[in-house]
């Protein structure tokens, strides 16, 4: 009797979470992000150590990273408004640079490709941004999140790390610097696990705001982040959908683990509360001083 | 144990002495690199009242036995820090207080180490080699000109003779290296590295009068010596060759007249030979050989400086045949051996010089090479010879080895020989009549002298023989069909040899020997084969190979050699292929039907006929051969009908040709009709699927052409169901079951054509359904089999086709109301199945409840939220155990087993990233933890008091459910909380685990407890330790709090640890797992700790790590003590041995100075204490060993 009792206590506690799951207006999307995300977490685990105890130099970091940077170099001449624009992002990364950890040589690149909703960096401090991103941008502080977040990639090793386990993967000898490049350009673009973005969110939102800037430049371009993942995320209508998309996200999924726009703005939410800064100074427009004509800036 | 412990005391002891000198060596760098302000008064004052301390302490605890040894410690670490504060008075600038160096001078007193020399005299030759050698370095530094070496001449003489008169051979082989060594030097800084190379030096006679001295003088005292020993005559030996060996090699350094090679070589190799036979000499056998070989072999190397090509060869063949008649003729078996030797010389000299310039010739001239021919002609006579006739003759002098197989060599040089005299002297197509005549030849010769090795060889022949046919012979460059005269000619005679020689191949009656004979005559067989594929047209060769064949096979009836049988047999395989391959396109016809269908014919009526007449002696053989002939013949039978019927009505002429082939069966008994006529009907119902199924054309009033064809092909299957045996005999189950299964698969596609759409699922089940009611009322238990393949093929379409459809039919789901009815089918099935009891016994009847509930479980996944479906998959896996709990069918609780499976992977993809990240009380939390619950509340259901539920526990399904609901709630926890804080959330879980295992008294809660600890830990190393960012760990919590909460709960545990150790005393651990049950407490003691020095030596300034690890390993000791846990004892003082060998190799280099007279002091304090604990625990510690 009791164990009936207890059966019905649960079934129906079972069901009736069953009808709340199913009334629920938000349809949930079906991703193996889950998995994906615990892989990730333990690769990234497993790596930890060995990363620590084969650590790039400095030197050899900048080294890496120049020779991978040869290969972004543009062989065009940028427009008059690109270089404008180019030069604003390296005033604006030159600023918050300043304050990073490391001491390398920082760089600051456009890539002049409107279709480039991306930024990423390479090791040793080459920085690139591509001109569709900027084109999201209604200020300047989202400008310095989103180089922040760049710059922290590098000042935390995520992109020597990124050697480190290319190279490993690829079984390149560490001490030939030219075999690094053979690692594809697209490796970089394609981010970094959960665990190192949200560092990089966090630290970036608080390197912005030491060198000046308002940390909600972050939480204003996650939100516009989260508005375009509304917009393009696939939702499988059915369980064959649904298993097609998991075989897809489970082969590209792995390398790009980002975190959800909407994690990403509760993380800075929580960084802004945490650190007090909700009275912070009010973000700055998007400026760049271009005079058209003749091209003069 | 007792022997470790007093290791481990031993350990202890030592630590109180290392402790101390850390102590003392950290106070005095205190003393040495200062402290702030402290004056180096005040310094002193501070170490002496340390130093006066530790004596104190010393003589209070020398007192009592227990601590003597410590007491001793501290007394010479007091002592030691006072001797050293003393000296620091005046030599420690950060402690000076007074000056004198009278008393530096006192302290600094240097202690050294003394040399002894040896003053001993030997009388043995490592000293006299020792002075010789150092006479010959003083010569070899000194000397200028060639006069000079006259004191190597002394010294070699000198030498030489210590060497006779003490025996000291081994002396002299130092001698003669030195001597020659000398001289080599000599010259080499007279004439450079390249020596003389032809060109004259004014000292080149003296120079060669001096090695010729140096030659003779050793080569005297290598004859005349008397050795005693073998040993001795092995040096001797050793000193001869090298003599001669190294005055070669000088002489050539210094060579100005390369043409007197041949002249020098000549001459000592003659010397050399003739010392070997003077009387002194023959007294040691070892020396007349060496003598006698090596002037052999340096005047045969004399011969090609002078002459070559076949004069070479002739001049050594000559000297060989000398060779080896004066050793026949005298019995000295090293001259037959040299003799020999000397012949397989010729042979190389064949092989690698005279082939070459042959062969080079050939690639040239097609033409006879007389010269080169007789000489190899010449030479193959003579090595035939003598390996046929010389050992034949002289038997006895070669019985032994390496003599025989000299001789076979020879014999094998005598085939190489005569194989290129042949092809020497003939060219072209006759290459091949010379090998096969060759071959034939040594056939006779092996045949009469019953010699393997002569078998070998013409085998050899053959075959090379057979090359040539196939790369000149065939004429293949010519196009096929075309008469070439050389090769109608010279095939025949090959053939022919081949017959012959296969006739006397045989030298006994073994099967290697008649493999042998059968592969000749194969190959005469094949070369004819060959002519008639080259010479006969396309459609006339099937009917001539057939011909060739049956006259193959009636030929080996007469001469009763039955090998022609195998030939038979792929001659008619090969008439069989060629009308296969004969115009595959089908241009040439004959009233519309295929030319090359007719030219098989005669193949089918030879095939048929080489059945009936086929004869081996083996009646299983004979069976087989007449099997695989009729089959052939039904085979090509089959394809005649197929290349002469119109396509349409294939599959008609064959199931019509399957009942003619089951008729004549019947008629003459013959079983092996009926297999091929079940194999055409196969045939039959291959080609109906494959063409007639697909055809569209109508035959009249409605009918399709289809209908008609599919149902002769089905007739005629079911008649062969009950007439493919014999008449009288019972029929084959088997094959009854593939002709029906086969008429009712295409009855069933027949549906599946005539009405593709989504109800086909519900026909096929109501079919199935039928087919088991019809097996159920008549036993056709064929039919039963059928039913249960339409139910999967059902089921198939079901899932493939089913799921998709989205019609609807009175504004119902077609899916919906297809699936239902499939599913009830499929459960009524599960009741109403006919079996054999053994298989219902064995459920074999729930394969359809499984099938069922597996449409209701994706019908689920396909009508509910994704959210829902773990959920939805939860609730009924949870019914379908109830009920299964209640009938009491284990069945449909496996089935909700699956069920809550799934349930839990679901969640991976769908509820552990559902909700919002501010959310804490979202639908991850409300769909996952009713599944954990459900997991667990079925979990509780399988306890050991459910008789019924005997077969789950024993298939461990309570484990697996056990383990998924932990699992479910460890991977929310993962997703529920921020990642740094998971180690202490897993900890607690681990702590509620251990509880819950204390209070259900279930073990497979502390198994799963220590597998979470071991996850715990290695999270904590690898995520929050290793893990951390690099810069941003610098707060108070980042640091310590969050690992150091993990630490304390696990620790925490160790109660309930302990508790459960004392229940698992006496289980017998099955695995890794239970044997780490049996100790809990020492996971959950080891795995914090690890944790805590980890997190020590990764978060703690570098400067302080040892002193933490000390102070941890302290505090590990005392608690070890206190609880009397011998491994936990071994960790700290591990531990302890850790931190002094970090000081050792890395603290007293690399830690700033402040840092490094704390770690001492602290560490050495910590060691002292340690020391100490021993020694006041021993007692304790041995009453529990």
């Amino acid at each position: 009797m009791k164990r009936a009792a207890v059966f019905f206590l649960v079934l129906i506690a079972s069901i009736a979470a069953l009808y709340f799951s199913q009334r629920r207006k938000d349809a949930t999307p079906v991703s193996a992000n889950a998995v994906v995300a615990m892989a990730a977490d333990a690769q990234r685990d497993i790596t930890r150590a060995p990363m620590r105890f084969t650590r790039l130099s400095d030197d050899e970091e900048v080294a890496v990273g120049k020779e991978l940077a040869d290969q972004y170099a543009s062989t065009t001449e940028l427009s008059p408004e690109e270089k404008a624009l180019d030069d604003y992002v390296k005033q604006v990364g030159n600023s918050l640079a300043a304050n990073a950890h490391r001491r390398l040589p920082y760089s600051f690149h456009l890539l002049p490709n409107r279709s480039m909703i991306n930024a990423f960096s390479l090791p040793g401090g080459p920085v690139y941004i591509g001109e569709g991103l900027l084109d999201l941008m209604t200020s300047e502080d989202q400008l310095a999140s989103v180089l922040g977040h760049e710059i922290e990639h590098i000042d935390h090793y995520h992109c020597a790390e990124r050697v480190q386990v290319e190279a490993r993967m690829r079984s390149l000898n560490l001490g030939i610097v030219g075999a690094i490049v053979q690692i594809p350009l697209s490796a970089w673009e394609a981010g970094y696990n959960k665990d190192e973005e949200f560092e990089a969110d966090r630290e970036g939102i608080r390197l912005a705001v030491l060198t000046g800037y308002s940390p909600y430049g972050a939480v204003s371009l996650f939100q516009t982040f989260a508005k375009l993942h509304n917009e393009y995320v696939i939702r499988a209508q059915s369980p064959e959908e649904e298993l097609s998309e998991l075989a897809i996200q489970s082969l590209e999924g792995y390398f790009r683990s980002h975190p959800l726009p909407s994690e990403r703005i509760a993380q800075a939410n929580a960084v802004i509360a945490q650190e007090h800064w909700q009275n912070s100074k009010p973000e700055r427009p998007f400026r760049v001083e271009f005079v058209v004509g003749n091209g003069k800036q | 144990m007792k022997s470790l412990f007093a290791f481990e005391e031993s350990i202890g002891a030592i630590l109180g002495k290392i402790g101390i000198v850390l102590v003392v060596l950290g106070v005095a760098y205190f003393g040495v690199l200062g402290f702030g302000r402290l004056e180096p008064a005040g310094k002193v004052g501070v170490i002496y009242g340390v130093a006066v301390a530790l004596l104190a302490g010393g003589i209070y605890f020398e007192k009592r036995e227990r601590y003597r040894i410590l007491g001793h410690t501290l007394i010479g670490g007091g002592w030691a820090l006072l001797f050293f504060t003393t000296y620091a008075l005046n030599h420690v600038e950060a402690m000076r207080v007074m000056s004198s160096e009278t008393f530096d001078l006192i302290l600094m007193l240097a202690v050294a180490l003394g040399m002894v020399a040896h003053t001993l005299r030997y009388r043995s030759q490592l000293v006299t080699g020792l002075a010789f050698l150092l006479a010959y370095s003083t010569v070899a530094l000194s000397h200028d000109d060639v006069y000079s070496l006259s004191s190597g001449i002394i010294l070699a003489l000198g030498l030489v003779a210590i060497a006779i008169k003490m025996g000291w051979f081994e002396l002299e082989v130092f001698g003669i290296l030195a001597s020659y060594f000398n001289h080599a030097y000599w010259l080499y800084r007279l004439l450079g590295p390249q020596g003389a190379n032809g060109h004259a030096f004014p000292d080149y006679h003296a120079s060669t009068a001096i090695l010729l001295f140096y030659w003779i003088t050793y080569r005297v005292s290598y004859v005349v010596r008397k050795t005693t020993s073998v040993r001795a005559e092995h040096v001797s030996t050793a000193a001869a060759l090298l003599n001669t060996l190294l005055l070669l090699g000088v002489m050539k350094f210094q060579s100005v007249q390369p043409e007197l090679a041949f002249v020098a070589l000549l001459i000592i190799g003659a010397v050399e030979f003739t010392l070997g036979q003077l009387p002194i000499t023959r007294r040691r056998r070892e020396a007349f050989i060496v003598l006698s070989v090596m002037g052999t072999a340096l005047m045969i190397a004399a011969f090609p400086f002078r002459y070559s090509g076949n004069n070479l060869d002739i001049l050594w063949l000559i000297g060989a045949e000398v060779l080896l008649i004066a050793g026949v003729m005298v019995s000295e078996v090293v001259f037959r051996r040299l003799g020999l030797f000397a012949g397989l010389l010729v042979g190389l000299h064949l092989a690698f010089v005279d082939l070459q310039e042959f062969t080079a010739f050939r690639r040239i001239h097609n033409e006879i090479d007389l010269r080169t021919g007789l000489t190899f002609a010449l030479c193959g006579v003579v090595f035939y010879l003598n390996s046929l006739y010389v050992s034949q003759r002289w038997k006895s002098l070669f019985a032994i080895s390496p003599d025989d197989k000299l001789l076979v060599a020879h014999s094998y040089i005598g085939a190489f020989s005569a194989i290129f005299a042949g092809w020497a002297l003939s060219s072209g197509d006759w290459n091949a009549v010379t090998f096969a005549g060759i071959m034939l030849a040594l056939a006779v010769l092996s045949h009469r002298l019953k010699s393997f090795h002569l078998r070998l060889q013409y085998a050899v022949v053959g075959f090379l023989s057979l090359l040539c046919v196939a790369l000149v012979n065939l004429h293949t460059e010519v196009p096929q069909y075309t008469h070439v005269t050389n090769r109608l000619i010279t095939l025949p005679l090959i053939a022919a040899a081949f017959y012959v020689t296969a006739k006397f191949a045989v030298a006994d009656q073994t099967p290697q020997q008649k493999t042998f004979r059968g592969i000749l005559a194969f190959v005469g067989t094949g070369l004819l084969t060959l002519l008639i594929y080259f010479e006969v047209p396309e459609f006339w060769q099937p009917c001539a190979a057939i011909m060739f064949a049956v006259a193959l096979l009636e030929i080996g009836r007469q001469i009763r050699y039955n090998g022609l049988t195998w030939h038979t047999h792929l001659l008619t395989a090969l008439a069989i292929l060629s009308a296969l391959v004969a115009d595959q396109s089908g241009h040439e016809t004959w009233h519309s039907i295929p030319l090359h269908a007719i030219s098989a014919f005669p193949v089918v009526v030879g095939t048929y006929w080489s059945a009936r007449r086929i004869n081996l002696p083996d009646a299983v053989h004979v069976n087989l051969g007449r099997a695989a002939y009729s089959w052939a013949a039904s085979g090509l039978m089959a394809w005649v009908l197929y290349e002469a019927m119109p396509e349409a009505w294939i599959s008609v002429a064959w199931i019509v040709f399957a009942v003619l082939l089951t008729s004549v069966m019947r008629r003459i008994h013959y079983r092996q009709l009926g297999w091929q006529a079940n194999a055409v009907a196969a045939a039959a119902v291959i080609r109906a699927y494959q063409f007639d199924l697909e055809t569209n054309q109508q035959l009249w009033a409605g009918i399709s052409l289809r209908v008609v064809v599919i149902a002769i092909v089905s007739a005629g299957l079911y008649f062969l169901s009950r007439r493919s045996t014999p008449s009288g005999s019972e029929p084959d189950h088997i094959v009854a079951y593939l002709h029906t299964t086969a008429a009712t698969a295409l009855l069933a596609l027949l549906a599946w054509h005539e009405e593709p759409n989504g109800w086909l699922v519900a026909i096929w089940a109501i079919f199935a359904v039928v087919l088991i009611i019809i097996d159920r009322r008549f036993e056709f238990e064929d039919l039963r089999w059928q039913a249960h393949a339409l139910a999967a093929l059902t089921m198939v379409r079901s899932i493939g086709f089913n799921l998709y459809v989205t019609d609807t039919w009175h504004g119902l789901s077609v899916r919906l109301l297809s699936l239902i009815v499939v599913a009830v089918v499929f459960y009524a099935m599960a009741l109403i199945i006919r079996m054999p009891e053994e298989y219902r016994k064995r459920d074999f009847h729930h394969i359809y409840s499984w099938a069922a509930s597996a449409l209701v479980s994706l019908l689920a996944w396909y009508e509910l939220q994704p959210l829902s479906v773990a959920l939805g998959w939860a609730v009924f896996g949870l019914v379908l155990f109830e009920y299964g709990l209640w009938r009491k069918e284990r069945q449909f609780r496996f089935q909700s087993y699956v069920a809550l499976t799934a349930s839990f992977g679901r969640i991976f993809f769908a509820n552990l990233t559902a909700g919002n990240p501010d959310e804490f009380w979202g639908p991850r939390m409300y769909t996952v933890l009713p599944i954990a619950v459900i997991l667990f509340f079925v979990y509780a259901q399988l306890g050991p008091d459910n008789e019924s539920a005997r077969d789950d526990r024993r298939l461990r399904f309570d484990l697996l459910l056990a383990y998924l609901g932990t699992g479910a709630i460890v991977a929310l926890l993962h997703f529920q909380f921020a990642n740094e804080w998971l180690v202490t959330a897993w900890a607690s879980v681990v702590f509620a685990l251990f509880g819950i295992s204390m209070l259900l008294d279930r073990a497979i809660f502390l198994h799963q407890a220590l597998l979470v600890t071991l996850g715990t830990c290695a999270r904590g190393v690898m995520h929050n330790l290793f893990g951390a960012s690099y810069f941003t760990a610098g707060d108070w919590t980042g640091r310590f709090f969050v690992l150091g909460s993990a630490i304390a709960v696990m620790l925490a545990c160790l109660p309930f640890a302990y508790r459960w150790r004392d229940r698992y005393k006496v289980s017998q651990a099955r695995n890794w797992l239970m044997t780490l049950a049996q100790h809990p407490e020492q996971v959950m003691f080891f795995a914090p700790v690890v944790l805590l020095t980890l997190m020590l030596a990764v978060k703690m300034r570098s400067g302080m790590i040892t002193v933490s690890w000390g102070v941890e390993s302290l505090l590990i000791l005392i608690f070890a003590f206190v609880i009397n846990e011998r491994s936990f004892r071994l960790t700290g003082l591990l531990l302890l041995l850790v931190c002094f060998g970090k000081i050792l190799v890395i603290d007293m280099w690399g830690l700033e100075t402040r840092d490094r007279y704390i770690t001492l002091i602290i560490v050495g304090a910590a060691m002292s204490l340690a020391s100490f604990f021993y020694a006041k625990y021993r007692e304790k510690i041995r009453q529990f060993l």
